[in-house]
């Protein structure tokens, strides 16, 4: 047991490392799955350490090749390249080791496999975007908002109460992320 | 938000109130995380394929085909909404009796379903979740010697949210044949 939680922190903490969000919005998708959702399929990796009283204890490292390739060049991860990248983001390598009982350099099996996912449509398109704001006036309201913030902006540069509107509308929806 | 820029904004768009002022603010942003809801509980479907290599044998200990792996929330508006999950595997393992690789095969099934509790308004996290199914095997080949061909037993995980990343899933599977409950504990991390 000891064994399988080394090797599971390693793995988080290389994944950690060069793994970084696509963007504001995936997170936020991501955010609201559960946490029995994300264990079939990930966005961008699963490790997953398992201990049992009567088998051999397993780990899994399960990455999407989305995953692995932003590791190599983060330029996938603008939104742009992220909504390209179907293939990469639907395809999951599931790989795994069961550590032999004596000694943590000896492996048992070794487990090899791939996930597809066929419906998995779980991002922001441009035409969803635009259904909302057609839905609602208070959003179309805020079209409005913004661009009057961004005046004040404009009108007051280099004071504190521009730096502060600037904030305000980063905070709003910034709208060239969506509409790619 | 100061008072230059208060001034500025209701003057602009024609608004009296500072009520009607956080009303355009907050009016999108709850329906734009309203829309990332509904987008994150659509339906997830995949085929999967795994392979399992053992060392120790020196030969294929197992080869599984799943044509199914269906993972569907029933109300896609809200967060706590109870997902359900259907796995359909074909397996080829190893015949333990005269070592033949890949000659057993089965059909197992795994249908569940995942309630989360107590989800967190601010984090959108649940606490927990509880997911109670059945899973049904059905050996096609080789049978063993005091073996039902098919099997049906009751299964339950529970999944610990501790962050963000990690859960802690504690999966129980009751043996209806020999009245016996297995416990599997184990760490998951899933980065997103």
């Amino acid at each position: 047991m000891k064994k399988v939680l080394v090797l599971l922190f390693v793995l988080q903490s290389t994944g950690n490392v060069v793994a970084q969000t696509p963007s504001g919005y995936e997170r936020e998708i991501a955010g609201k799955k559960t946490g029995d959702d994300k264990a079939n399929f990930s966005s961008i990796l699963n490790a997953l350490g398992k201990f049992t009283s009567q088998d051999e204890a397993t780990i899994t490292f399960q990455p999407t090749l989305y995953g692995i390739v932003s590791m190599v060049d983060p330029k996938i991860r603008e939104q742009n390249n992220f909504i390209k990248a179907t293939f990469l983001r639907n395809f999951q390598l599931n790989l795994g080791i069961s550590p032999s009982e004596t000694s943590i350099f000896e492996i048992d099996n070794f487990q090899s496999g791939f996930s597809y996912a066929i419906l998995n449509n779980k991002k922001l398109k441009k035409k969803e975007y635009d259904a909302l704001v057609a839905s609602d006036p208070a959003i179309q309201n805020l079209g409005l908002y913004l661009a009057a913030l961004g005046e004040f902006v404009a009108n007051h540069p280099n004071t504190a109460a521009g730096e502060q509107a600037r904030l305000y509308a980063e905070k709003g929806l910034s709208e060239e992320a969506v509409k790619r | 938000m100061n008072d230059t820029l208060k001034v500025y904004l209701k003057n602009k768009l024609g608004v009296s109130t500072d009520a009607e002022l956080v009303n355009m603010e907050t009016g999108l942003n709850k329906a734009f995380d309203q829309l990332l809801t509904e987008l994150s509980k659509r339906t997830l479907l995949t085929v999967e394929f795994k392979s399992t290599y053992d060392f120790t044998d020196t030969q294929w200990g197992k080869l599984a085909f799943t044509p199914v792996n269906l993972y569907c929330y029933f109300n896609k508006k809200k967060l706590s909404s109870p997902g359900l999950n259907a796995k359909l595997n074909y397996v080829m393992s190893t015949d333990t009796t005269t070592k033949e690789a890949l000659k057993r095969s089965s059909l197992e099934t795994e249908v569940g379903m995942n309630f989360p509790i107590k989800v967190n308004p601010e984090t959108e996290k649940a606490r927990f979740e509880i997911k109670p199914g059945v899973s049904y095997k059905y050996i096609a080949q080789r049978l063993y010697k005091d073996e039902n061909r098919s099997k049906l037993d009751p299964t339950l995980t529970l999944r610990i949210h501790i962050n963000d990343d990690f859960y802690l899933p504690l999966k129980f599977e009751y043996d209806t044949e020999n009245a016996e409950l297995f416990g599997f504990l184990s760490i998951q991390f899933s980065l997103n």
